[in-house]
C-alpha cells in the first residue's frame, strides 16, 4: 500500500483528537481502535467521504455524551470564558467601538513577555502542564501538580499586570516628552492605557484559572 | 438486589445476547456489527461502551484487553465475556418476559401460551 493511501485511511486527526479528549480513560483505547477499524471498512466499501461522515457522526455523538461526564469542569471554564469575552465585546461596543481596544503592538509588548517571564520564574514544562490541566479534566494529576499549576497562573497574572503598568508608564513618559498640545495628549494617553488594559485582562483570566487549580487541590484533598 | 437491578433493560439484553452469540470474537466492532445485521439497530460506539461498562460494574460482563493491530492504529481490542451472574440475569429477564406474554393475545395472532 502506498504511503499516501495508508495516510488517507486514517480518520481525521482533529475529530479523533476531540474524541480522545472527551472519552473516559478506561475506554479510550478500545473505542478509538474500534472506530478506526470500522473507518477502514467503510472506506473500502463506500469511499473516503462516506467513511469520514460516518466517523464524524460517531465521534460527535459519543464525544459529546462523554464530555459532559469527563470534561464538565473544562466545559464550564470554556463557557465562562466565552461569556466573559462576549460581555467584554459588548461593553467595548457600547462605549466607543471594538476597534479602539484592539492594538496588536500593545498586546505584543504585554502577553509574550508575561509568558516568557512566567517560564523563567517556573519552568517551560510547568507552564505547558498548567495549560494542559486547564483544558483537560480527564487526566490524573496529583495534589502537587495542581499547586504548581496554581503558582504558574498566579505568576502569569501578576507578571502580566505589572508589565501592563510598566509599559503604560513607558508610554506616558514618551508622551510627556514629545507632547506639545493638550488636545493630542488624550488620544496618545488612550493608546498608552491599552497595555494596562491587556495586563488587567491577563490578570483576570489567570486569576480564574488559578482559582480553578486551587479548587482542584481542595477536591483532591477531600 | 433491587427491582431495577433484577431485570435487564432491552439494550442490555441485546448486548449480552450478542456477546454470547459472538463467543471469543466479542468486542466493540463485532458487537455493533451484529446488532446492525440482526436487528437493524445502529448504535454509536459510545453508547455501546457506556452500557458495557455499566454491565461490567454490575458483574454481568467480564473483559480483557487483546492484541493491538495495524488497522486499529496500534490500539488494543477489548474482548467481552458474559459472566455466570450475567447469564442468570438473562434467564431471569427471559422468564419474566415469558410470564408476561402468557395469556396475551395480540390482534390477528394466536395466544402465545
Amino acid at each position: 500500500m502506498s504511503k499516501s493511501l495508508s495516510s488517507q485511511l486514517r480518520p481525521p486527526r482533529a475529530i479523533s483528537g476531540f474524541l480522545a479528549w472527551s472519552l473516559p480513560t478506561e475506554i479510550k483505547e478500545p473505542v478509538l481502535g474500534d472506530l478506526e477499524e470500522a473507518f477502514g471498512d467503510k472506506y473500502h466499501q463506500y469511499g473516503l467521504l462516506a467513511a469520514n461522515l460516518w466517523y464524524l457522526r460517531q465521534a460527535l455523538f459519543s464525544g459529546f455524551s462523554s464530555m459532559l461526564q469527563t470534561q464538565r469542569s473544562v466545559v464550564m471554564f470554556i463557557l465562562a470564558m466565552i461569556f466573559f469575552l462576549l460581555m467584554t465585546l459588548f461593553a467595548m461596543y457600547i462605549s466607543s467601538g471594538v476597534s479602539l481596544f484592539i492594538d496588536i503592538p500593545s498586546f505584543l509588548i504585554v502577553f509574550p513577555p508575561a509568558l516568557i517571564l512566567t517560564c523563567a520564574a517556573t519552568s517551560y514544562n510547568e507552564v505547558k502542564r498548567a495549560f494542559a490541566m486547564l483544558m483537560n479534566g480527564n487526566r490524573s494529576y496529583d495534589n502537587e501538580h495542581c499547586k504548581r499549576s496554581a503558582l504558574v497562573f498566579s505568576t502569569l497574572g501578576n507578571t502580566g499586570l505589572m508589565l501592563g503598568i510598566f509599559m503604560m508608564l513607558i508610554g506616558i513618559i514618551a508622551i510627556g516628552n514629545v507632547i506639545e498640545s493638550f488636545s493630542s495628549l488624550v488620544p496618545a494617553l488612550a493608546v498608552a492605557m491599552l497595555s494596562l488594559f491587556y495586563g488587567v485582562a491577563i490578570k483576570l483570566v489567570s486569576y480564574v484559572a488559578q482559582q480553578k487549580m486551587i479548587s482542584l487541590v481542595g477536591e483532591l484533598e477531600q | 438486589m433491587n427491582a431495577k437491578e433484577k431485570y435487564l433493560g432491552e439494550f442490555e439484553q441485546f448486548l449480552l445476547l450478542s456477546i454470547l452469540s459472538l463467543g471469543e470474537e466479542a468486542y466493540g466492532t463485532t458487537i455493533r456489527q451484529l446488532l446492525a445485521d440482526k436487528i437493524a439497530r445502529d448504535v454509536t460506539i459510545g453508547a455501546l461502551y457506556t452500557t458495557l461498562e455499566r454491565l461490567e460494574k454490575k458483574g454481568f460482563v467480564e473483559s480483557k484487553m487483546g492484541e493491538a493491530t495495524r488497522e486499529r492504529g496500534g490500539r488494543a481490542k477489548k474482548y467481552f465475556k458474559v459472566s455466570a451472574s450475567g447469564e442468570q440475569a438473562l434467564k431471569r429477564s427471559k422468564q419474566a418476559l415469558n410470564t408476561m406474554w402468557q395469556d396475551v393475545t395480540l390482534r390477528g395472532e394466536h395466544c402465545y401460551e
